[in-house]
């Protein structure tokens, strides 16, 4: 029979210690991921380290060319910021997204990156917003922690600090949510930069990792882009054709 | 050298509805546990422990979370508020719980506290939603009874400040009238008292092993590592089963095949011991002092397996391994019902034959409320108690004491009580309340169980799963002249309680519906796979039948160039034509399609379609209507039909009404209510019969040592069968009253009469109110010599003929091509119900009904994977159900013909919608896209047809 230990670390540090030295130990945030699969038996844990005391990973900060985020703060934190909506609206309009009211409340933008990557839309935005990821240990740039050959992940003893968005000209999420799990069944991402780069971040419905299509040189002419989502995706063409669907109502928006 | 805290058992100090606890939980507790175990707040429900349900919604510290997600330890210094700690204690009810109350925003109550916390969540974030803010905010809450509309309505009262101070609206009583529900208020406060919610002192927690696998047959089980886990304090198998000498559950319904053969095969032992026939089967029962520790201790039971070769489709069963030795090429049975001949000949001499192949989805009940069984066994008197999530608590006490063995009937009290939705699920005598009630005599100690979702899964049965090729012959003018139909229906594994009735007696008698066909022929294999039994859920054959024929007729239209509804209005059965014998076997006592089907109609501006079509168009959309008509049968009866067909049971309604001696009146039925709202609907009756106030009546069901002999809830029978027992038991205490009044104002008994709660004499004006007389019942010093004290009467109600609800729903929708993504723009529905007790409960359960049917039409699918064998769908992650933000609202109308033989005059209400709505919404579906698509219309399917459609199709109409 084993018995859990609980521990509330107050700094990344300790956090860190514990992570190191106890075995089968794991982070508990919002804990809408984990908690569940702790009661159903799916995951046996021996020490849950809660990030409830620590400061360091609470925090909205916005910069003139970056929003920066503590990676336990919530879903609807992000969807109500003040700094977010006003720099980065498309990013709060994404927390909106996120599951159901009550799961926007207690689930964390750092427990979803870290436990569901693959399922969860702020994906889409360290793609298309050039993100990065500070943990207690390195910086992880988007791409290398979104490609699922490469070993970006998150360690096991490793702690999620914070996550970078680079704040664009324009952006906009749209997303036809799975209708069971909530998930992006299809998401697009477009952003576009001061410097004029344009980039459409796509996902959703098993493609994983997503998908970031060069975007640039079919912009100007609407078909090249269509045609390239639907070359990318023609082993699932209702795939892209709703793909196809979601980028033009994003292109409708931009300015 | 760690210098921070670690918490093993370390205290949570908790804030709980302005009450400050400390609390020891395990590092792996989670706050509903806390709540609920520890704290004793069971108005927190646990619906589906991952995130998904909303039924453990609480406020912490000051937002509204999922109690499931948080562990215990987490909430350290936080301030809480449950659905306990909702009113101020100024009122009973607060604004919210007051706005549920009057807008009949809740039926089984299951889900209806964690509602209200996110409702208020909602209002004190945006005190002023828009109906899609309402929805959003409700998207995390599922319900399964009320389709959400309700409680949307209920909000927007909330915030038009309409909730009505003056609840003089309670005192409205009789029949028609719309009051509030008497069971809501507890309900609304978190004090309803579901299975779940009981504890018994010294009670053991059971866990089931199951099979992993589809289709195995048994080597070995040790159970040897589990035993040794401290706390645990026994491990059953199957082999102990044997041991015991257990019965196995069968089928309550004998079907024949063809040949005159009885059904074959499907018997179901408590624990598996020989062979494992489906991902779920229990094979192994470990009993401990926690739930947690069983559960543990489970995962270490070890079964050595021979895999078999399975087979989840019924198509392939006849080629797959048997499930069942008696049961030869896996064909329980393969029934015959109808004109064979005469459908035969139809079809030669038809100018026209339509024909389609089409499949029936497998539906997975999803109740909210998991199934739980609490078995109390008490060795000195060898009499038990079992707590059970049932429908029909009397036969679950007749078939269990039956299938253990070891009871009487007498001996064993079985008791059900709020009942958390059950939509048929809970009908059926499942192996687990058996294996509790046989584990608590083992082990001399009560013995719980809770499902979990994953079990419900699982493991409850499941509905439909039907495949099915038929033909509908007309004339050159499009008369219908007969109808052939061949079904292949799915059982699963074992033999549910009612599985063969199901999908044969309950189906191929639908196959007319509202229309004149003079020869129909049905032909229905049942045949068992390796997935979870199948039987009853909302509408149970008739949704199959309406769905089929609907599709039949729609398609015959779109085949022939003319207009369904002209189609459809050619064939109906005519006003006049009352009683109307059908084809197969019905008699049809009364109704008037025509008048549903005109309502429905206009409502639907059906004429104006075409114009909506075009500006649809205009915006690269597709639009479509779709109409279905339906009839019913409601009320199984009588019994000796039943029994000419194969029931192993009676199916009157039992009803026991007693007048205390301070004149309040007690009614005890053997019917159960799992969110119809019995309590008043009842209540309104016998009101209106007595002229009593509701408060003075209460309704008393679901214990079986306190309530006369009953036979359930299920098949839209408890007004009909049930309300005419009590109406019946009603007339007797009132003729008895009569003699006594007769003796107290010395006239003849013949002379009494009974009229606004008053006894009078016709002679002469003087009169005795109803408390005198029973008063004189029971204080009888001037009493008639021959008549016995007391004031009480019990009956039998029988019915002459089943009652045949009928409506025609209206489904209008629009599709966009490239996404597939539909919207139900709009939803009509005309029923006549015959008499309406209780408009507000009639509404709810139209609502509630058509939900289900949307979400069999466009979510949901109980998927199994054909290479593995093993089920997809297992929690609410892979199986959609109908979410607010998934549905518009509900036009809900009524035409009326009374039912002619039953004295409510009522016909049944609680399976319309989901029976009437699939076909409405697939006829939509076909009408916008120009062909057919199956269900669930998922987008992908919708997008596909398009996508087929535009490249095939030359028209553009």
């Amino acid at each position: 029979m084993i018995e859990a230990a609980f521990h509330t670390p107050h700094t990344v540090g300790e956090a860190s210690d514990l992570l190191v030295e106890l075995d089968n130990s794991a982070l508990v945030s919002g804990g809408q991921w984990l908690v569940p699969r702790i009661r159903s038996h799916d995951i046996t844990l021996e020490h849950v380290i809660s990030t409830h005391e620590l400061s360091e990973l609470k925090g909205i900060q916005g910069r003139s060319d970056l929003i920066i985020i503590g990676a336990g703060e919530t879903h609807n934190t992000i969807a109500t910021s003040f700094p977010i909506n006003t720099e980065l609206p498309s990013l709060a309009d994404m927390a909106r997204k996120v599951g159901d009211q009550q799961v926007r409340n207690r689930g964390t933008i750092g427990g979803a990156l870290v436990s569901s990557p693959e399922h969860t839309d702020y994906s889409l935005a360290l793609l298309g917003l050039d993100g990065s990821l500070k943990t207690n240990k390195r910086q992880i740039p988007a791409d290398a922690f979104l490609d699922s050959t490469s070993a970006s992940k998150i360690l096991t003893d490793e702690i999620l600090i914070s996550i970078e968005f680079s704040i664009p000209q324009f952006a906009t999420y749209k997303k036809i949510p799975h209708p069971a799990a909530n998930h992006a069944d299809a998401g697009v991402f477009l952003s576009k930069f001061d410097n004029g780069e344009t980039r459409i971040i796509v996902s959703g419905s098993n493609q994983w990792p997503v998908g970031l299509l060069d975007a640039e040189l079919s912009l100007k002419h609407n078909k090249g882009i269509f045609s390239a989502i639907e070359k990318q995706f023609q082993h699932d063409v209702f795939f892209a054709s709703r793909l196809c669907a979601l980028l033009e109502e994003c292109l409708g928006e931009l300015p | 050298m760690l210098k921070v805290r670690k918490d093993l058992h370390g205290a949570v100090s908790l804030n709980v509805n302005g009450k400050n606890f400390v609390t020891y939980p395990k590092a792996t507790a989670t706050l509903v546990d806390t709540l609920r175990e520890t704290l004793k707040l069971t108005g927190t429900h646990i619906g589906c422990q991952t995130a998904r349900c909303g039924g453990c919604v609480v406020e912490l510290n000051g937002l509204s979370v999922k109690a499931c997600t948080v562990l215990t330890h987490q909430a350290q210094g936080a301030i809480i508020r449950t659905i306990e700690g909702v009113a101020d204690g100024s009122a009973d009810l607060d604004r919210v719980q007051e706005a549920f109350r009057q807008n009949h925003a809740l039926q089984c109550g299951f889900c209806t506290p964690g509602m209200i916390m996110s409702v208020r969540d909602l209002l004190q974030h945006n005190p002023s939603p828009s109906e899609a803010e309402i929805r959003e905010g409700l998207k995390g809450n599922l319900c399964r009874c009320t389709g959400y509309q309700n409680i949307v309505r209920a909000v927007q009262c909330l915030i038009n400040n309409e909730v009505s101070e003056d609840t003089s609206f309670d005192e409205k009583r009789g029949i028609g009238a719309a009051c509030p529900r008497k069971e809501d208020a507890r309900f609304l406060t978190g004090k309803g008292r579901y299975c779940s919610d009981i504890d018994l002192p010294g009670q053991l927690h059971a866990v089931f092993v199951r099979s992993k696998v589809a289709h195995a047959t048994i080597e070995t089980v040790d159970v040897s590592e589990a035993e040794k886990i401290p706390g645990v304090v026994a491990v059953y198998t199957g082999a102990d089963v044997l041991g015991d000498g257990l019965g196995e559950l069968s089928c309550g319904w004998i079907v024949h095949s063809r040949d005159g053969s009885p059904m074959q095969g499907g018997q179901r032992p408590i624990l598996a011991h020989e062979r494992l026939r489906y991902v779920g089967d229990a094979y192994a029962l470990v009993l401990a002092e926690d739930a947690d520790i069983a559960k543990q201790a489970a995962e270490l039971v070890r079964i050595e397996t021979r895999d078999q070769e399975h087979n989840v489709d019924p198509l392939q069963a006849e080629r797959s391994e048997a499930l069942h030795q008696t049961a030869k090429q896996n064909v329980c049975f393969d029934w015959q019902f109808g004109d064979e001949l005469g459908a035969k000949q139809a079809l030669d001499k038809a100018a026209h034959v339509i024909k389609i192949n089409l499949t029936n989805n497998r539906l997975i009940p999803n109740a909210l409320e998991p199934r739980a069984a609490l078995a109390d066994f008490e060795p000195g008197s060898e009499t038990a108690t079992l707590y059970t999530t049932s429908q029909n608590p009397h036969m679950a006490r007749k078939i269990i004491s039956e299938t253990v063995g070891f009871i009487g009937e007498h001996n064993l009290r079985a008791i059900s009580p709020d009942l958390g939705g059950g939509f048929g699920s809970k009908i059926f005598i499942y192996p687990e309340e058996c294996a509790v009630l046989w584990a608590s005599r083992k082990t001399g100690r009560p013995v719980k169980w809770v499902a979990t979702r994953k079990e419900s899964f699982l493991c409850d049965a499941h509905g439909r799963d039907h495949r099915t090729t038929a033909e509908l012959s007309l004339d050159t003018d499009h008369n219908f002249l007969g109808m052939n139909v061949q079904t292949t229906a799915n059982l699963g594994a074992y033999l549910s309680s009612f599985a063969a009735f199901v999908p044969t007696y309950l189906y191929g008698t639908m196959l007319a519906g509202p229309y004149r066909t003079p020869a129909v022929s049905c032909a229905v294999k049942g045949v068992f796979t390796n997935t979870a039994p199948v039987d009853a859920y909302r509408g149970a054959g008739r949704p199959e039948a309406t769905y089929l024929l609907e599709t039949l007729i729609d398609t015959a239209a779109r085949e022939l160039g003319i207009d369904p509804v002209d189609l459809r209005q050619k064939n109906l059965i005519q006003p006049d034509e009352f009683p109307y014998q059908t084809p197969v076997a019905l008699e049809y006592d009364s109704g008037d399609y025509q008048a549903h089907l005109n309502r429905a109609l206009k409502t639907a501006d059906y004429v104006g379609f075409k114009d909506r079509k075009k500006e649809a168009a205009s915006r690269g959309y597709l639009r479509g209507i779709g109409v279905s008509c339906y009839v019913e049968a409601c009320g199984i009866a009588p019994s000796a039909v039943a029994g000419a067909l194969g029931a192993d049971v009676g199916l009157w309604e039992s009803a026991l009404l007693r007048f205390t001696p301070s004149a309040k009146l007690q009614v005890f039925t053997g019917s159960h209510s799992h969110g119809q709202g019995h309590e008043t609907t009842f209540a309104q009756l016998v009101s209106e019969h007595f002229n009593l106030p509701l408060d003075d009546i209460r309704i008393i069901h679901g214990d079986t040592d306190n309530t006369p002999v009953g036979m359930g809830t299920y098949g839209s029978r408890s007004l009909a069968v049930g309300g005419s027992a009590i109406l019946k038991a009603a007339d007797k205490i009132i003729e008895k009253g009569k003699y006594i009044a007769a003796h107290l104002l010395d006239v003849k008994k013949e002379d009494v009469i009974f009229e606004a709660g008053r006894f009078f004499s016709r002679s002469n004006n003087d009169g005795l109110a109803l408390g005198e007389i029973v008063h004189a019942a029971y204080v009888p010093h001037d009493y008639p010599e021959d008549l016995e004290p007391g004031l009480e009467a019990s009956a039998f109600y029988d019915p002459t003929n089943f009652t045949y609800p009928s409506g025609t729903h209206i489904c209008e929708v629009e599709i966009n091509p490239r996404t597939g993504a539909i919207d139900i723009i709009k939803f009509v529905a005309v029923d006549d119900f015959g008499e309406i007790v209780n408009p507000f409960v009639v509404e709810g359960q139209v609502h509630g009904g058509i939900v289900q049917g949307i979400g069999q039409a466009l979510f949901e699918h109980g998927l199994y994977d054909p290479e593995t064998g093993k089920p997809k769908t297992i929690s609410y992650l892979e199986y959609a159900l109908p979410r607010a933000t998934n549905l518009n609202n509900i036009l809900v109308g009524s035409t009326y013909t009374p039912c002619t033989h039953n004295p409510v005059g009522a016909k049944g209400c609680g399976e319309a919608g989901a029976i009437g709505a699939p076909p409405a919404i697939m006829n939509a579906v076909a009408n916008a896209i120009g062909k057919r698509v199956e269900m669930p219309a998922t987008p992908k399917r919708i997008w596909q047809a398009c996508q087929s459609h535009q490249m095939n199709d030359q028209s553009d109409d």
